[in-house]
């Protein structure tokens, strides 16, 4: 398989490159970058618009993957809406949900794991719409094995509008109970939102089996190209909902004086999309279909098992978050005592490893942790066992060179 | 990419300053004391200076951080001590702290590199 992916057969350092950064963003496949380079090169005209060939073959296209993603999830297309990313995908459940729903008093859920992306958006709202009252917003803890701690739910969710919560930490690797959560949430009127930035590209997703009512994922997180987003929004709540940024394409009927809008998801799409990169998301699907989303999680599981055995050996290293694979995606964030996060990583780099390090864009789970960042491995489709023990071995190496004389 | 010109940690002098510093502590009385955070990673570091007649006659760091930030703060802070004319430090740049440094940084770390500078530029806006 790692031959479908063209940047592995690159050298860094002149070592093989290793990639362990895929909760970041993952390579892409030559199926992908031909898909967009064919569209580019023998159709791509602009959809929705002309009534000559090329757009309506480019339209058929655009369009077939909006349904290729409904199957993905167990969606019904017209509840998909192509945003740019997660993050824009959020930022518009804020604006036009929330600027409607949460009004002085309201309250919002949330978690200490989330993302920025899943966290300032909301922040945002409440400092527009409930100016200075900091009671509205509950944050939900961990627990000591980096699992959400529910205890208090049941309390906490009295009065509250709005669950936003991840499905997968991309710091914890937690995967989130969000089906019970849902539930709970619903017997007090509340809606869920699910970040499912790193569940969607990794394990089988069924929004109705969640029984959410808005998720969202990126697509260059999933082998598609970036600039493709999903928001899915249940039916009955998208029809609802008034439009988000306004002008071409998300019409019905426009005077000078006023403007009838388009049903959803396309008064939600304002404008010319990204056509070439949705084709690209189209063909990242495929290929993960073609695997099988159980497939892609076994050997995530598998790897991560492995990892987690590796890498809890290495004496002074700190792992964050459940120990056991099947409670966690493959994500492992971790410390090196005494090393610093960004100087692990840069030495890996020596060695052709790729990773993250800092705060992955998730700073309260690190202040909860209490700790000044970390170095994060995640995995995908392309990794193998022996990238894992390549960074054992890188890491004993730095450990070696760095620990003589820590204080 | 090839291994030619890349960063090295792992040289004695980076270990020695990033790790066993011997200008880390705080000044009694420092003249001006400045502290900065590294956007990047949200590190901070600090550093005190003491003036007289615009002379250096002490300067010292503290803050935790990666090892180019705390071996680029100790070598900075070396230099002040050996220059110690004021005049001559306010002309010190990125290259000053690059030359100290004797290795190649990539793009990232070029930021954690030049922290002790930026506080140094931060501290001449503050001196009396
Ligand atoms: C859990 C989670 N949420 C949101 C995001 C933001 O995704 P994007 O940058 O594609 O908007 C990420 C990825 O960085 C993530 O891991």
């Amino acid at each position: 398989m790692n031959k479908d992916f063209p940047i592995l057969k690159q050298k860094i350092n002149g070592k093989n490159l290793v990639y362990l950064d895929s909760a970041a963003t993952s390579l892409k496949p030559k199926q992908v970058i031909e898909a967009v380079a064919d569209c580019c090169r023998s159709y791509l005209a602009n959809v929705h618009r002309g009534i000559y060939q090329l757009s309506e073959k480019s339209t058929q296209e655009y369009e077939s993957v909006r349904g290729k993603v409904a199957k993905l999830i167990n969606a019904s297309p017209d509840e998909v809406i192509f945003t740019k990313n997660t993050t824009e995908a959020i930022n518009l459940v804020a604006k036009v949900w929330g600027e409607a729903n949460i009004t002085k008093g309201s309250k919002i859920i949330l978690s200490v794991m989330e993302h920025h992306s899943n966290l300032v958006p909301w922040q945002e709202l409440m400092r527009q719409q409930v100016t200075g009252n900091r009671q509205q917003r509950v944050v939900l803890d961990i627990n000591d094995k980096g699992e959400l701690d529910l205890s208090d739910l049941d309390n906490k969710l009295k009065g509250v509008s709005l669950v936003a919560i991840t499905h997968v930490s991309n710091v914890l690797g937690t995967i989130n109970p969000v089906k019970e959560i849902t539930q709970k949430a619903h017997q007090v009127g509340a809606l869920v939102l699910v970040d499912g930035a790193q569940a969607v590209p990794h394990m089988k997703v069924d929004v109705k089996k969640l029984g959410c009512d808005f998720y969202v994922f990126s697509g260059h997180k999933m082998l598609g190209p970036s600039g493709v987003g999903v928001l899915w929004v249940k039916k009955e709540i998208a029809d609802k909902l008034p439009p988000f940024l306004t002008g071409g394409g998300m019409v019905s009927e426009v005077t000078l004086e006023k403007t009838s809008f388009a049903e959803a998801p396309h008064k939600f799409e304002a404008g010319t999309p990204n056509i070439e990169g949705v084709i690209g998301l189209g063909a990242a699907i495929d290929y993960l279909q073609k695997l099988g989303m159980d497939k892609v999680r076994q050997h995530e599981k598998a790897l991560t098992e492995y990892a987690l055995k590796k890498l809890s050996k290495i004496d002074g290293l700190t792992i964050y978050g459940p120990k056991e694979e099947e409670k966690r995606g493959g994500i492992i964030a971790f410390n090196l005592a005494g090393i610093h996060p960004h100087d692990v990583a840069s030495l890996l780099d020596k060695d052709g490893i790729a990773v993250r390090a800092g705060f992955h864009c998730a700073m309260p789970v690190h202040q909860r942790l209490g700790i000044n960042g970390s170095t994060r491995v995640s995995f995908y489709i392309y990794n193998s066992m022996e990238d894992i023990d390549k960074l054992v071995q890188s890491l004993e190496k730095i450990k070696r060179k760095l620990s003589f004389r820590v204080k | 990419m090839t291994e030619e010109g890349t960063m090295d940690l792992t040289q004695e002098i980076i270990l020695q300053h990033g790790r066993l510093s011997p200008y880390k502590g705080k000044l009694e009385n420092p003249t001006v004391k400045v502290k900065l955070e590294n956007p990047l990673c949200g590190d901070s570091l600090r550093v005190d200076i003491r003036i007289v007649k615009d002379q250096v006659v002490d300067a010292c760091f503290s803050g935790e951080g990666c090892l180019i930030s705390q071996a680029a703060a100790s070598l900075l802070v070396g230099e002040i001590l050996r220059v110690k004319n004021l005049n001559k430090i306010k002309k010190f740049n990125e290259e000053t702290v690059f030359k100290l440094l004797g290795i190649s940084l990539t793009l990232s770390r070029t930021q954690c590199a030049l922290l002790s500078l930026r506080a140094l530029k931060k501290a001449f806006k503050i001196i009396p």
